[in-house]
């Protein structure tokens, strides 16, 4: 046996339970590449790690934190559904964007830089739905400034509109990205804030979105609710049906 | 694998369910999550010791698995293993920012100075042969073993920080760790049930 192989076997155990620095782990990890015997010795120790996952007392999760995952799941799981070809519905350009007059007009021009769309018609798979029509699904790609993206799920038939958007900065305390649902001619109506689902993930489900022209985030203190203050972070266009 | 998508969720093992979780099967993984979601949010919580960061702890881990189900492995143990390996790991992530330390002090302070909680599994949904398994394994532990464990996996400290807390050579505190996972194991591992 060789000085490293003696030198890992000591750390295998912090390694079990997280008790080591990235760069031993990377290190035990390269050696049990390549050593079957402490690969199999790390593994029988995580076993004993498992145990103690199980030995904490009970604490029951509240009932939202179910509702929010599996919208989010349910969501996803709509993006993931095999896209007939359809026709992509009508897109029907407006300049919703006079809306937005409250967002200092210099800086819209660099700060809607989301928006870009692909927009195409899925129908909810229902199973034995029959031919009875499928409620509309339209899935919008959303791209923003130091790789901010994310997906807006939209769902005119049921007035709602997932959204999921990744690499967000971090708002900062007292701070939170707000949606907005925006149509021509109108204040932008708060769809309030998102929910952040990890270290750089927010999801949100905005209702009251049928017709509206476009959504956008911005950066706002929790206790806005009138209008927004900020640029948007980012913005996409809603289509528009026939 | 027509005849897996045939059958009630309810019915299938976790890993046959995470085969339809794969293809993007939202039931299955309520499934997964109605079985699993109480002893995740138990680790969680015994981590973070807040519900607000401990559920969003849980959804981050449930959501790794949705998402990544494809990289599961049956070598590594079962799928609740899986889930609370990565959520324990994202945990001690959560537990190592800057902002945690005070906490992480006081959670030491506690795990220190208290005794252990005594495991109530069957809570847990655990069975009833691996509820056993677990109480048996840390009624036989000895207590400078299971406070090396403790410190490391629910204090988020690494070995190099538990010996100088407890101003122990390194050495001592690797082997106490090292005896005190093969104990639980022994304790535990032959017996696991897998759903």
């Amino acid at each position: 046996m060789t000085h490293e192989h003696d030198a890992v076997r000591g750390l295998l155990a912090p390694v079990a339970v997280c008790a080591a620095t990235e760069a031993e782990i990377a290190r035990v990890e390269a050696h049990a590449e390549e050593c079957p015997v402490c690969r199999e010795d790390l593994a029988r120790l995580r076993e004993g790690a498992d145990v103690l996952a199980l030995s904490v007392p009970a604490v029951e999760p509240s009932p939202g934190l179910k509702r929010d995952l599996m919208a989010t799941v349910r969501s996803e799981a709509a993006l993931r559904a095999p896209a007939p070809a359809r026709a992509p519905a009508r897109r029907r350009r407006r300049d919703w964007t006079a809306s937005l007059r409250s967002w200092p007009a210099a800086a819209m021009a660099t700060a809607v830089v989301a928006l870009v769309m692909i927009g195409w018609n899925v129908a909810l798979q229902t199973g034995d739905a029959g031919p009875a029509p499928s409620p509309e699904v339209t899935s919008l790609a959303v791209s923003g400034p130091g790789g901010i993206e994310g997906r807006v799920l939209y769902l005119p038939d049921e007035d709602r509109a997932f959204v999921n958007v990744s690499r967000l900065p971090r708002p900062g305390d007292g701070k939170g990205y707000e949606l907005w649902v925006i149509r021509e001619g109108q204040e932008p109506a708060s769809a309030g804030f998102m929910k952040v689902s990890g270290p750089a993930d927010a999801i949100a489900v905005a209702s009251g979105v049928r017709g509206a022209d476009a959504l956008a985030i911005t950066l706002e203190p929790l206790t806005n609710r009138a209008a927004p203050t900020t640029d948007p972070v980012v913005a996409v266009d809603l289509p528009q049906r026939a | 694998m027509a005849a897996l998508f045939a059958q009630d969720p309810d019915r299938l093992a976790d890993e046959d369910l995470l085969v339809l979780v794969g293809r993007g099967d939202a039931r299955a993984f309520e499934v997964v999550y109605d079985r699993h979601n109480r002893v995740a949010f138990s680790l969680a919580f015994r981590l973070l010791g807040d519900r607000t960061a401990a559920e969003d702890l849980v959804q981050d881990a449930f959501l790794a698995v949705w998402r990544g189900s494809a990289s599961y492995s049956p070598a590594r143990g079962s799928v609740r293993n899986w889930l609370l390996s990565i959520l324990h790991n994202r945990g001690i992530d959560r537990l190592r920012t800057s902002a945690a330390m005070a906490r992480r002090q006081e959670a030491m302070e506690q795990v220190v100075l208290r005794q252990p909680d005594a495991p109530d599994a069957a809570d847990l949904g655990i069975d009833g042969v691996l509820a056993g398994g677990v109480r048996e394994g840390l009624d036989d532990l000895p207590p400078e073993q299971r406070q090396a464990l403790d410190l490391a996996y629910f204090g988020g400290f690494t070995h190099q920080e538990i010996s100088e807390m407890l101003e122990l050579p390194l050495g001592t505190v690797k082997s106490r760790m090292r005896l005190g996972l093969e104990r639980l194991r022994r304790g535990f591992g032959e017996v696991e049930v897998v759903r």
